[in-house]
């Protein structure tokens, strides 16, 4: 875990600043202090509660199971700092994966051919979104709450309802689903490099720039002649590419897929992208933060699920600890008076 | 078509639901020019300018650019004709830096990544040719008015246009950064760049400007050489007549003081071991360079910043301001220098902005609102400072600059303080206006409020108040009554290291 967050803090954001301040003063002023706080914070806590948190199977089950959230979570972090949203992110990730699937099984095609057609798809829905928001003129929210329906539905009725069983080539399977040498999940790996590739775009690209431009002044932004409807529709697009991706992932791991699955993690994603900084006003967050932030949230359900809670305490419990975490995380950079 | 002229609008008219904001404007620039834009509040000037970005589009009529018909649809196509625009709401990012916003719409760029080395480099010298120095790495939400206007000048210059048109750049900026950026706009015509320059003080207009356009009611009056006019012409032409401004004697009771504040620390803001009083009925005048720390003092005791140390009496009462809350509650009133951030409800309307500080005490315990007696109000506020407005009902964002000006200070007259404190009470708003808003803080005064006015305006201060407060560095340096006073002494104090 320590290793993986050192290597993307060499991607920060694009404008920090450097110059003669000592090192740990610079770490204390990252707005990624607060989050990374509770991230040490809980640790320590499961680590001194159980005997089984810290462990290298039970590490790796974490990063398996914050991978697929944390996939999204790196394309949410770019809509929400130009002041979008998606809610339909599950349910693109049921119609796409449910559609690769139909076309493994029942019309035998290849798999790879077949996930391709799914990221389209799955580009496609976002584009829809981003089309309705951006040049109709209406809140994010709105849209992809009844896109979240409709894709939903979609979901339920190319699938009949019914859930498939898939079982993938080898040589598929090991690169998306599989366990390296039967320890390192391959999915986490995808985490990691959906990671560094957004942590390059958000902060190191010109497209990166616009984002966080639109987001801080949209009216700025086109009058510096930024096309701003392009870099939302663009968000949309790949929010949607990603989701699609994500379950492309899981359907792999899990060898099925229903078209009821990933029903609500767009409440995930969204807790995990705030509670790593990223500003529901827009302008604001990091890929870092958002990284994090997913694997706070990981670690909590894991940690009450090895400290024996029951499953309906989870829930509650998890919402509490994300209040206070969002509390500590945003209490380091709050502005003085 | 003249060869010389670089733009010309022919009968461009825009409506606005009922309001003619341009009917058949009709003038050219000429190449090379300083091109003077002036009017009254809601004439039509920043109208016709916006129509000219792009972000309008005009109802009818035609603009020619070097001599072609050219239809603007969008900031781009601008961009690209060569129109650069300091706007009047001055719109940046202020999650970005200073650099990044500069650089906004065109980076320099290494490959796929900005190269944000070479662009901060670029804004500090940018910023050096206009006389400042800055970190070009700090954010421009920390950045006070004054700055953000000058980044937002610094963003025009960058892009090396043919034509740059700068909406009211002026009026957040003190006299020394007005010389400065008149210097950059000789140097910039010198160098053939063509500029159309708006500014509500004449004596701007006509120490900088070749040739002058008076807008009226959004219809165009006249084009005039500058050299062939005078100020009282440019203001019939704008208004018609208004009556000289008459100097009251000061009605301040010396020996009543409303408000004394010793030995007030806040070092977040820079404020150190402000000592001094205010007497009843007196109009008390702070001056400043940018920077001195007036608008801060101003929060200070507004309660926004809470003092670190410090006592603050109101009529011989000890008081403890925490927020604004409780200032009001001590009978404070503060109109912010900063109009869109800390003062408009931009998209409330005119109504719910000018009564938003008494809406308690207009609305009975216990029922909804009082609609008659808040028209009342507020339909009075319209008329007494002659708000430009189709209605009570119109959101405020809709008005021009100076008119919602005019409904920020009609919050605070509508709040009746006992202590107002104004914040560049006059920035934006057209002489008439000016005189206007003069004739009410002596009215105020006179009815038994006092006044502490900032203004960087220092002829305008010197004018108005009794007494003047001259700060520097977080500090006051020292005070003048206003008859000894001169804007040189004043300046000599503000200066002072
Ligand atoms: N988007 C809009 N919607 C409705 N009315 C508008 C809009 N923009 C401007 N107006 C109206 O058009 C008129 C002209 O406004 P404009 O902003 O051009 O005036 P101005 O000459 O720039 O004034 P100021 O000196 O106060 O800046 C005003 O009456 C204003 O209320
Ligand atoms: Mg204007």
């Amino acid at each position: 875990m320590r290793s993986t967050s050192g290597k993307i803090a060499a991607e920060g954001p694009a404008a920090q600043a450097t110059g003669a301040v000592p090192i740990y003063r610079r770490l204390f002023q990252r707005q990624e202090f607060g989050v990374f706080l509770v991230l040490v914070l809980i640790s320590v806590f499961f680590s001194v509660s159980t005997t089984t948190f810290l462990t290298m199977p039970n590490m790796l089950n974490v990063l398996r199971q914050v991978s697929i959230n944390g996939i999204i979570v790196m394309a949410m972090t770019f809509v929400i700092i130009t002041r979008d949203i998606d809610l339909s992110i599950g349910s693109t990730f049921a119609l796409v994966s449910m559609s690769v699937a139909i076309l493994f099984n029942t019309h035998g095609m290849n798999i790879w051919l077949a996930s391709l057609i799914g990221l389209i798809l799955g580009g496609l829905l976002g584009l829809i979104n981003g089309i309705i928001t951006v040049k109709g003129q209406l809140p994010p929210f709105i849209v992809t709450l009844a896109s979240m329906m409709i894709y939903r539905g979609m979901a339920l009725v190319v699938s009949g309802g019914v859930p498939a069983a898939v079982r993938l080539p080898d040589s598929f399977f090991m690169l998306t689903g599989a366990r390296l040498w039967g320890r390192i999940p391959v999915p986490s790996l995808w985490f990691l490099g959906a990671t560094i590739v957004a942590g390059f775009v958000l902060h190191k690209t010109s497209y990166g720039f616009k984002v966080y431009a639109v987001g801080g002044s949209a009216e700025a932004a086109r009058l510096a002649g930024i096309n701003t409807d392009r870099v939302r529709i663009t968000n949309f697009v790949i929010i949607g590419v990603i989701s699609g991706l994500a379950g492309i992932i899981s359907m792999s791991y899990l060898s099925s897929v229903t078209p009821t699955v990933g029903q609500g993690i767009e409440t995930q994603v969204i807790a995990a992208t705030v509670l790593g900084g990223t500003s529901m006003l827009g302008g604001v967050g990091t890929i870092l933060g958002s990284m994090l932030g997913a694997l706070v949230l990981g670690i909590i359900r894991n940690g009450l699920v090895l400290m024996g809670t029951s499953a309906y305490w989870i829930e509650l419990i998890t919402g509490v600890v994300l209040v206070l975490a969002v509390l500590v995380s945003s209490y380091s950079h709050r502005e003085k008076r | 078509m003249s060869e010389t002229e670089i733009l010309r609008y022919q009968g461009i008219s825009k409506r606005f639901g009922g309001v003619n904001a341009l009917s058949d404007v009709s003038f050219a620039v000429n190449r090379g020019e300083i091109h003077g834009l002036v009017g009254e509040n809601g004439a039509g000037k920043s109208t016709l300018i916006k129509i000219t970005g792009g972000i309008y589009r005009k109802d009818t009529g035609q603009v020619f650019w070097n001599g072609s018909p050219v239809d603007v649809a969008s900031p781009i196509d601008a961009q690209n004709l060569g129109i650069s625009i300091v706007h009047q709401e001055i719109p940046l990012c202020n999650n970005l830096t200073i650099a990044q916003n500069v650089f906004m719409g065109s980076l320099i760029t290494k490959g796929f990544t900005p190269d944000w080395p070479a662009m901060e480099e670029r804004t500090v010298e940018l910023f050096r040719q206009i006389g400042q120095k800055v970190n070009p790495r700090q954010k421009v939400g920390e950045l006070s008015v004054a700055m953000r206007q000058l980044t937002a000048i610094v963003q025009a210059l960058r892009s090396k246009s043919q034509f740059i048109i700068m909406d009211e750049p002026t009026a957040a900026l003190t006299p020394g950064e007005v010389e400065t950026l008149f210097e950059v706009l000789l140097r910039l015509k010198a160098e053939g760049t063509t500029i159309m320059f708006v500014s509500h003080i004449l004596s701007e207009i006509m120490a900088i400007t070749d040739r002058v356009t008076v807008l009226r009611n959004g219809r165009h009056v006249s084009t005039v050489n500058t050299e062939d006019t005078s100020i009282p012409e440019i203001i019939s032409m704008m208004v018609g007549d208004i009556p000289p401004p008459v100097h009251k004697a000061s009605v301040a009771k010396r020996d009543d003081v409303v408000l004394e504040v010793k030995n007030l620390n806040k070092e977040l803001l820079g404020l150190k071991d402000i000592t001094f009083r205010l007497y009843r009925q007196e109009i008390l005048g702070v001056a400043g360079i940018q920077g001195a720390g007036r608008t801060e003092l101003a929060t200070c005791l507004f309660g926004l910043y809470p003092p670190d140390s410090g006592t603050i009496e109101v009529e011989g009462k000890a008081v403890t301001i925490t927020n604004p809350r409780t200032a009001i509650e001590e009978g404070l009133g503060y109109l912010t220098e900063d109009r869109r951030h800390l003062g408009i409800f931009s998209d409330m309307n005119i109504w719910q902005n000018a009564t938003a500080v008494i809406i308690d005490d207009l609305t009975k315990p216990g029922t909804v609102l009082d609609r008659k007696e808040i028209d009342e109000v507020a339909s009075r506020s319209v008329k007494d400072l002659r708000i430009r407005t189709s209605g009570l009902e119109q959101k405020i964002r809709y008005l021009s600059g100076g008119n919602q000006q005019k409904v920020m200070l009609a919050r605070w007259l509508n709040a009746k303080p006992k202590i107002l404190i104004l914040d560049e009470p006059t920035r934006g708003v057209d002489v008439g206006a000016k005189a206007e808003i003069r004739r009410v803080i002596q009215e105020l005064v006179s009815q038994g409020i006092s006044v502490i006015v900032i203004s960087s305006d220092l002829e305008e201060l010197l004018n108005i108040s009794d007494r003047v407060l001259v700060m520097a560095n977080g500090t006051i340096k020292g005070e003048y009554l206003a008859h000894e006073a001169t804007t040189d002494k004043v300046m000599a104090l503000a200066t002072l290291k």
